[in-house]
């Protein structure tokens, strides 16, 4: 037969409870110490009540601007962005090994094309 | 034998792995859209998940106004970090967690303010919720509903700031605990018990209301 538990060991089991994680035997044991204790099933009740009204509460929705809002913002950003320039190449993942040799390739090009006669 | 038929507690449905999978996929096809810059899958990321963040962030703030501007910037700043995204996660968690560093950020800002519009909601609320308690009750479903409404908000308000997020991401938005852990970077039995003594201090307050 299997220890009974102890009140503290009994509330503390009310998160797994309330989850439905609990084993068959440990929800067992929980109700036997339930059914002997008025205090511990009074806790229980009140404890599960709370979690049921909780997840039964209303969602609420978002403002239906609020999609074409941020919208908005984000082009705006785009828009406007070149103070994010520096962080281009984070977001094309151009590796900075490549850009810089490109970048060099480039200004001796347009040197030697100044500077031919 | 199941808590649920003991001890009468609801049972939820568990997703089937089908469907997991075909969520997945459905997920990697819209984050390469997104790496690519198309505007029409940023749009449908935000249609898909603004009504869970702007009620995760409600929960959190206690105001629509502050949750509606909050939900922007944390789309916007999603927008901004897209290529951080490192799908070790889903992009509902990652959302979530750019939305609970939001949250709490406003919340330090408006109690350095002293007094913000967070705080004037809270008093209409209060209001609201003693005109609401004190009308007669009636047969009105609605009423009912509403004054529900308002009595489990008042509780969930009345809660510090980390076991009001953990109560709206476990039990009002049903996440896993898994999620939880990655979006709020505790240990799984810090969540668990932080957890246990919000619904406790919930279900004391919701008491003490209802004597």
């Amino acid at each position: 037969m299997p220890a009974q538990l102890s009140h503290r060991e009994t509330r503390a089991l009310f998160i797994a409870l309330a989850d439905e994680e609990l084993p068959a035997e440990k929800v067992q044991a929980v109700q036997t110490h339930l059914d002997g204790c008025g205090e511990c099933q009074q806790g229980w009740q009140s404890y599960s009540a709370t979690v049921l009204r909780v997840r039964k509460v209303e969602k609420q929705k978002a403002p239906p601007a609020l999609a074409s809002r941020v919208m908005t913002r984000v082009k705006r950003q785009r828009r406007f962005g070149l103070k994010r320039l520096h962080l281009t190449h984070a977001q094309y993942r151009l590796p900075v090994e490549i850009l810089i040799p490109l970048l060099i390739a480039a200004a001796v090009g347009a040197f030697l094309i100044m500077s031919a006669p | 034998m199941s808590s649920s038929g003991v001890l009468g507690m609801d049972v939820e449905g568990t997703p089937v792995t089908g469907e997991a999978e075909a969520a997945a996929r459905e997920e990697r096809l819209l984050l390469a859209r997104l790496r690519r810059g198309e505007p029409e899958a940023f749009e449908s990321l935000v249609r898909a998940h603004q009504d869970r963040l702007y009620d995760f962030c409600v929960r959190m703030l206690g105001d629509r106004e502050e949750a509606n501007d909050l939900v922007q910037d944390i789309f916007v700043s999603a927008h901004q970090n897209l290529s951080r995204f490192r799908e070790d996660a889903k992009l509902s968690t990652w959302l979530f967690r750019i939305g609970k560093n939001h949250c709490i950020n406003r919340l330090k800002y408006l109690k350095r303010r002293g007094r913000g519009r967070s705080e004037e909601y809270g008093e209409q609320n209060e209001g609201a919720l003693a005109e609401l308690l004190g009308s007669p009750p009636g047969p009105d479903a609605a009423l009912e509903s509403a004054r529900e409404q308002a009595r489990v908000q008042w509780a969930i308000s009345q809660l510090e700031p980390d076991a009001r997020m953990l109560v709206a991401l476990r039990d009002i938005e049903g996440l896993s605990y898994e999620e939880i852990v990655d979006i709020t970077e505790l240990a799984l039995g810090t969540v668990k018990s932080r957890l246990h003594r919000a619904r406790e201090k919930l279900a004391d307050l919701l008491g003490r209301l209802e004597e």
